[in-house]
């Protein structure tokens, strides 16, 4: 697993990278967990509005989506 | 002190709401300064823009292909916030502005909740006043002031006059109280008339908030601050 700054990809605010170990993984664990939540909404929306596109743009617009 | 509804610590669940957690899930950050919230809230927002990056900037040009006619269409037939939100902030910003108008202003308001605060200020200045106003009756309506707030203060002037003409007073407080930055709280109060900002501090007496008014106030630059003075104190 990664370390929180490891997974921010930045220097961490002072007062952050000095919580306890323990705060900084539940930090982490709930940071990965709205990265992933947000990335699986994200496809699965995306995909149900591409099957209501017009036929005549699904092509063009699924290959543009790069679908 | 802060409002039954209003939350006591803005900083921290603008943070809890960027997590999908309730605000109580983050107590022990509770000693970590508002500047600290909010620097580390961006650098949060800005792992997941790049993270998300490759797909959405797919899904923009996709949706670039599509009338806006068309694009607003889909999403009102399969709505979801946080797709509307990221795309609103890749898209050219007349372009979003112009899918924008075309949907409901209850969809919006769910899609402000998504808006990163740091960014889509173009996109936002350019909807119409009264869909401006119809989202941040919805707003008000959630009781969701740290949505309204992040909302009218970055829309256009006259959408933010538009805004607090229509809601009134009691709401521009609950506004005023959950602002998270000193510019655009000097914006927002220049764009107050003088009754209106007399009507304010009336406002926030009958909300029993008058200490947290007073906070809010003396971060107003000299020119503004004595608009909000007690009649009493007031000179014109």
């Amino acid at each position: 697993m990664k370390s929180l700054s490891e997974l921010i990809g930045a220097t961490l605010p002072e007062a952050i990278a000095s919580l306890p170990d323990s705060r900084r993984r539940d930090l982490t664990a709930l940071i990965g967990g709205a990265k992933k939540a947000q990335a699986q909404e994200l496809g699965d929306a995306a995909r149900s509005l591409l099957d209501l596109v017009p036929g005549f743009l699904r092509g063009a617009v699924k290959r543009a989506a790069g679908l | 002190m802060s409002t039954p509804d209003s939350p006591a610590r803005p900083a921290l669940t603008r943070l809890a709401r960027v997590l999908a957690v309730p605000t109580e899930r983050l107590d022990y950050l509770a000693a970590v300064s508002d500047a600290d919230l909010i620097a580390f809230r961006a650098q949060i927002t800005q792992m997941l823009a790049r993270s998300q990056a490759k797909a959405l900037g797919r899904i923009a040009a996709a949706a670039t292909l599509l009338p806006a006619a068309v694009a607003a269409k889909l999403l009102k037939a399969k709505p979801n916030a946080l797709l509307a939100a990221r795309i609103a902030a890749l898209l050219e910003p007349a372009r979003a502005a112009d899918i924008a108008k075309r949907l409901s202003p209850e969809f919006l308001a769910g899609v402000a909740t998504q808006l990163d605060p740091g960014h889509d200020t173009e996109v936002l200045r350019r909807l119409p006043n009264d869909r401006v106003v119809a989202v941040a009756r919805r707003l008000a309506d959630r009781a969701d002031w740290i949505t309204l707030a992040d909302l009218v203060t970055r829309v256009s002037d006259t959408a933010i006059q538009a805004s607090i003409d229509a809601l009134g007073p009691i709401i521009a407080v609950h506004t005023v109280l959950v602002v998270e930055n000193s510019d655009a709280l000097t914006r927002y109060s220049c764009l107050l008339s003088d009754a209106m900002a007399a009507d304010m501090r009336r406002a926030a007496e009958k909300l029993a908030v008058m200490a947290d008014f007073e906070r809010i106030v003396a971060q107003l630059p000299d020119s503004q601050r004595y608009r909000f003075a007690a009649t009493d104190e007031h000179t014109d």
